[in-house]
């Protein structure tokens, strides 16, 4: 079942087009990477499919339902992390996470227990009781998150949930989606960090100028731009390289030697570097590093626009 | 356009006259006596009304609305139940003025209430409340209906580009196969010429004179004849020859006319211009030349009235899955663009194969079409 | 059920021990100041052309006749001639102030002061009055005044039964300072959306299955509760502390001060939906400045005269601290309603505007 539809959406502000006829479907468990580089309409995107901003035009469904015909069940399903914190200062870590995932119909004892829950992912339940303005931004972000989970959502959209954050807090927060994907929740995370969208999704769109310009795995988005990857080892010597062997091994497609360096080139959607090595050291080579480059989905994005996803 | 508009024009005048006929009616039936002067008012009154919806321009519409409340008014003084013509008047007065702020107009309406005789209080009020209700679901329906119209003609307007571009797609297919095949043909008679007709000539020449030879110097002859052989079978092979190269690149058309186009446009405009391309140029079909070309001139053109540019470079490449076809310029660029109708075409044109256009003024102006491929 | 969670959200700023004290501390200190600073408005002594009046001394306490014949000396050094109508009757007393002879007439008993104005004459008439209202304020007496008004040559001699007593300083300003406090509020309800945007909960609120009515009352019920609860603890603490004068009426009075919060948060609502950021704030700032000094929050509104007084009348202040004034001071209760509905309607107005702004808007 697709989680999120959306079909030729579109947001215009006055005369500027944000969005811009935008189709993409979500399928139940994915953890879909939404990446682009800073106003390329993802927010806006989000926001309407969280009914934060009316459409121009397009429809949007969750769980087959359309969003605005079924308003309720739509925002029930959805699990909100909004780009910017969205806490109350003035109310405890637990205060704010009761209080916003009551909004969402819990009561009593399953209230209370769904926020300890919560607290307790984002690793927050030691400091429950405090005020966020004594907490760290990392710990803000992650009780941002949670404030978002304690309705256990069947969806949960998170908009750039670790922007200006430690790489500690980063790490957790990545688990953290990981967790929530195992737990159940179908996830959409939007990023201009392509390593973390790297890193943790199943399906990627690369979005651009309010249009998607490529969607796939990560390694469909990469074969869009090229099919090779370059596997550079550096050796001892070369002499007894078994060059006719290393051509034969599955994917390899060029082998260049020079004094103690050996570039192959390989097919990129082959796994091949297992073997390669096994048979540099039966044939006696001595290795002394191995390097593989395959391209990012930053030159893919480069590729594809000519500009970098972060535009300082 | 003007149906929609007609139709709720004969509704509000049929309730204009409604409530005229109740008025009159009731001064008719009532012990005030009915003098000329009124007769002449509400015969002016009609008039005016009628007036009014002929009238186009605003402001005289404004001017005869203002009297046919000021005729209303002047009844006024012996029949007070002229006053329930108002509240209508009042509601085209205020929409004239404000566009459709339900609010303004209620208020508009109830100015009169000061002049209304306590009697009629009630019943100004009833008439006030059901003007407003039915001129704002008639402003309503007419609105959606127009919207509708509109979006229909849209629609149709979108059909017949769509059309259109499909029709010039295919005709341009077929003049590209006549133009090849006409190459083609060119290029083979020419290779005919030089080659196999000089040959066929030749061992023509040799065999007839091996014929006058034959009974005087039979050696001379068999000599001349091998020649003759030796020259036919050169012949032949230059045929097989031919016949294997004979079909032109298709990548060599494609990027020589990029090349043509783009050499002519630099001849015109003191722009610099660079073109580069990448990859194996055989992936792209003349269809999508086509595009490429069309997107590019389009790209062109918005540069030399946007941009200020004084360079501008294409770039097509070749990626396993995608064309990519870039036009940068140097010029100012834009922040946040607006789509024109250029780039509209641009996007449907591309569209039509499955592809997609990005538009970025960040830096630069740069339009870059990625298409789709199978290889 | 939504509504209530919001609504007991906005109540956590109860845990705000600072803000709480500034909160209570403003409104009291003001009373105090006011009270004291500008209560020479409720005693004062101008320098007249003679005036005379008549009086008859009927009291048995020999405080109130000190303090009688303290004033007697005080009055005739400003140049009032105040006579003792001995042995004559009330009626023939009454035909002279009518005729102009007296500007009017006091009878001074033990339960206090009761005077008789000719309205013909209404400077002097005045100055009378402010005179026997401090004396009477000083020492905590009651008047009465009845207005003697010519109309064809009728004048109306009767006196009231009910002894209309006047406010002092304190109970003046314990009552104007509190209806000001309250307008004061239209500044936080003003705020009430744009907190919630700037700090980007708007969107948390919205994504949830919680329709924007219902946070709209949500937070209009929490701001009307806290406020509620603000303003009980005002008049308690003004009543104990001060002894200020909150009448036997309380709980219409503290109606009357509960619609005239509603109305404040909807003056608040309905200006923050039309203007954006700070020119919703400045603009607040200037309608609570205007209503406040026109409505008496600084001087009483029957001290003024002309355009102020005219004024007055249109500020909603006036009308709140008028008919608390009528409940405590005359027992008169019919007062409240009017005031009441006059609060409650322009609240809807206000509201209403809000609402259809609210609905045409994206987001909160």
């Amino acid at each position: 079942m697709n989680m999120l539809e959306i079909k030729q959406l579109t947001k215009k502000f006055g005369e500027y087009t944000a969005v811009d006829n935008l189709s993409l479907s979500v399928q139940e468990g994915e953890i879909f990477g939404f990446l682009g580089p800073n106003g390329a309409g993802k927010s806006t995107t989000i926001h309407m499919a969280t009914s934060l901003l009316s459409a121009t035009k397009g429809e949007i469904e969750i769980m087959g339902r359309n969003i605005t015909k079924h308003s309720r069940f739509a925002k029930q399903a959805i699990g909100f992390v909004p780009q910017d914190l969205a806490i109350y200062e003035d109310m405890t870590a637990y205060e704010n996470v009761h209080f916003f995932a009551g909004l969402y119909g819990l009561r009593g004892a399953e209230l209370k227990r769904s926020a300890i829950e919560a607290l307790e992912f984002v690793g927050l339940a030691d400091r429950q009781g405090s005020y966020p303005k004594s907490f760290s931004g990392g710990m803000k972000r992650r009780l941002n998150i949670a404030c978002a989970i304690a309705h256990r959502p069947k969806l949960i959209i998170m908009d750039e949930p670790t922007v200006g954050i430690d790489p500690q807090s980063r790490n957790y927060i990545l688990n953290s989606v990981r967790k929530l994907n195992r737990r159940g929740s179908t996830i959409i995370y939007t990023s201009h960090y392509m390593e973390e969208v790297e890193e943790i999704c199943s399906q990627i769109a690369i979005i651009d100028h309010g249009k998607i310009i490529a969607e796939g795995t990560k390694a469909e988005l990469k074969a869009i731009i090229t099919n090779q990857k370059n596997i550079s080892i550096t050796v001892r010597s070369t002499e007894r390289l078994p060059m006719e062997q290393l051509k034969s091994i599955v994917g390899v497609n060029t082998v260049e030697a020079a004094e103690q360096t050996i570039n192959i080139s390989s097919a990129v959607e082959i796994n091949n570097l297992n073997p390669i090595i096994q048979l540099l050291v039966a044939s006696g080579v001595e290795i002394r590093g191995v390097e593989a480059q395959e391209p990012s989905l930053e030159t893919v994005f480069l590729t594809l626009t000519g500009r970098t996803l972060r535009d300082e | 356009m003007s149906e929609p508009r007609d139709a709720s024009e004969l509704l509000k005048i049929g309730y204009k006259v409604a409530l005229l006929v109740f008025t009159v009616g009731q001064s008719l039936s009532s012990e005030t006596s009915i003098t000329p002067w009124y007769i002449l008012s509400v015969l002016l009154y009609l008039s005016t009304n009628l007036l009014f919806y002929m009238l186009k321009k605003e402001s005289f519409r404004l001017l005869v609305a203002v009297l046919s409340i000021g005729i209303a008014i002047a009844m006024f003084q012996d029949h007070p139940l002229v006053i329930l013509l108002l509240p209508a008047h009042l509601y085209e007065l205020a929409s004239i003025f404000v566009g459709k702020q339900g609010i303004a107009s209620s208020l508009l309406m109830m100015i009169p209430l000061l002049l209304v005789p306590r009697q009629l209080m009630l019943l100004y009020i009833l008439i006030a409340a059901v003007t407003l209700i039915y001129f704002s679901t008639l402003k309503l329906y007419d609105n959606k209906l127009r919207g509708q119209h509109s979006e229909l003609e849209r629609m149709r307007g979108d059909l017949e580009r769509v059309h259109t571009r499909l029709q010039e797609n295919n005709e341009f297919l077929r003049q590209a196969e006549y133009t090849l095949k006409l190459e083609e043909r060119n290029r083979l008679s020419q290779d005919i010429h030089d080659n196999i007709g000089h040959a066929m000539t030749s061992a023509l020449i040799q065999m007839e004179a091996a014929k006058r030879l034959i009974k005087i110097n039979s050696d001379q002859a068999s000599l001349l004849l091998d020649n003759a052989i030796h020259i036919s079978k050169e012949g032949i092979e230059s045929i097989r020859f031919d016949l294997k190269k004979m079909k032109p690149p298709t990548e060599q058309m494609g990027v020589n006319r990029m090349k043509l186009f783009i050499d002519e446009f630099s001849d015109k405009y003191p722009i610099r211009t660079a073109f580069t391309y990448e990859g194996n140029m055989d992936f792209i079909s003349p269809i999508h030349w086509k595009i490429i070309q069309d997107n590019m001139k389009e790209a062109f053109t918005n540069m030399m009235k946007y941009a200020g540019a004084t360079a501008v470079s294409i770039h097509v490449q070749v990626l396993p899955l995608l064309i990519k076809a870039t036009v940068t310029d140097n010029g100012q660029g834009k922040g946040k663009i607006v789509k024109g109708l250029g780039i509209i075409g641009m996007e449907e044109r591309a569209a039509t194969v499955g592809g997609k256009v990005i538009v970025d003024g960040s830096r630069g102006f740069s339009v870059t079409t990625l298409i789709p491929y199978t290889p | 059920m939504n509504i209530l969670r919001i609504a007991g959200k906005e109540l956590k700023v109860f845990r705000d021990i600072k803000m709480l004290l500034f909160m209570l501390a403003t409104p009291v200190l003001l009373m105090l100041i006011l009270g004291t600073a500008l209560s020479g408005n409720f005693h004062g002594t101008v320098k007249v052309d003679p005036i005379r009046v008549l009086y008859s001394y009927n009291s048995t306490s020999s405080a109130v006749g000190k303090q009688w014949e303290a004033f007697l000396l005080e009055a005739k050094a400003s140049g009032i001639r105040f006579e003792e109508a001995t042995s004559r009757t009330e009626t023939d007393v009454v035909k002279d102030v009518q005729n102009g002879l007296y500007t009017g007439y006091a009878r001074i008993a033990d339960k206090g002061i009761s005077y008789y104005g000719n309205s013909g004459s209404g400077k002097e008439n005045g100055i009378v009055q402010g005179l026997l209202a401090a004396l009477a304020d000083r020492y905590r007496l009651t008047i009465t005044e009845t207005g003697l008004s010519a109309s064809n040559g009728n004048y109306v001699t009767e006196a009231s039964v009910d002894a209309v007593r006047q406010p002092g300083g304190l109970d003046y300003f314990a009552v104007a300072v509190t209806t000001m406090i309250i307008l004061y509020s239209a500044l936080t309800a003003g705020q009430l959306i744009e907190t919630e945007r700037s700090r980007h909960t708007d969107l948390r609120l919205l994504v949830s299955p919680v329709t924007k009515g219902e946070i709209f009352a949500g937070k209009i019920v929490g701001t009307l509760v806290l406020n509620a609860i603000f303003v009980a603890i005002i008049v308690l603490l003004s009543k104990y502390m001060f002894g200020a004068n909150w009448g036997e009426h309380l709980w219409l009075v503290f109606l009357v001060l509960l619609t005239e919060i509603v109305l404040a948060l909807s003056l608040g609502l309905g200006v923050g939906y039309c203007l954006k950021g700070n020119a919703a704030g400045s603009v607040l700032m200037i309608v609570i400045q205007a209503a406040a000094f026109v409505g008496g929050a600084y001087t009483p509104v029957d001290q003024t005269t002309g355009m102020m007084n005219f004024l007055s009348r249109y500020s909603p202040l006036h009308w709140s601290n008028d008919a608390i004034l009528q409940i405590i001071y005359a027992g008169n209760l019919m007062a409240a309603p009017p005031a009441m509905m006059l609060n409650l309607g322009c609240s809807i107005l206000l509201l209403a505007l809000a609402i259809v702004l609210m609905r045409r808007r994206e987001g909160l």
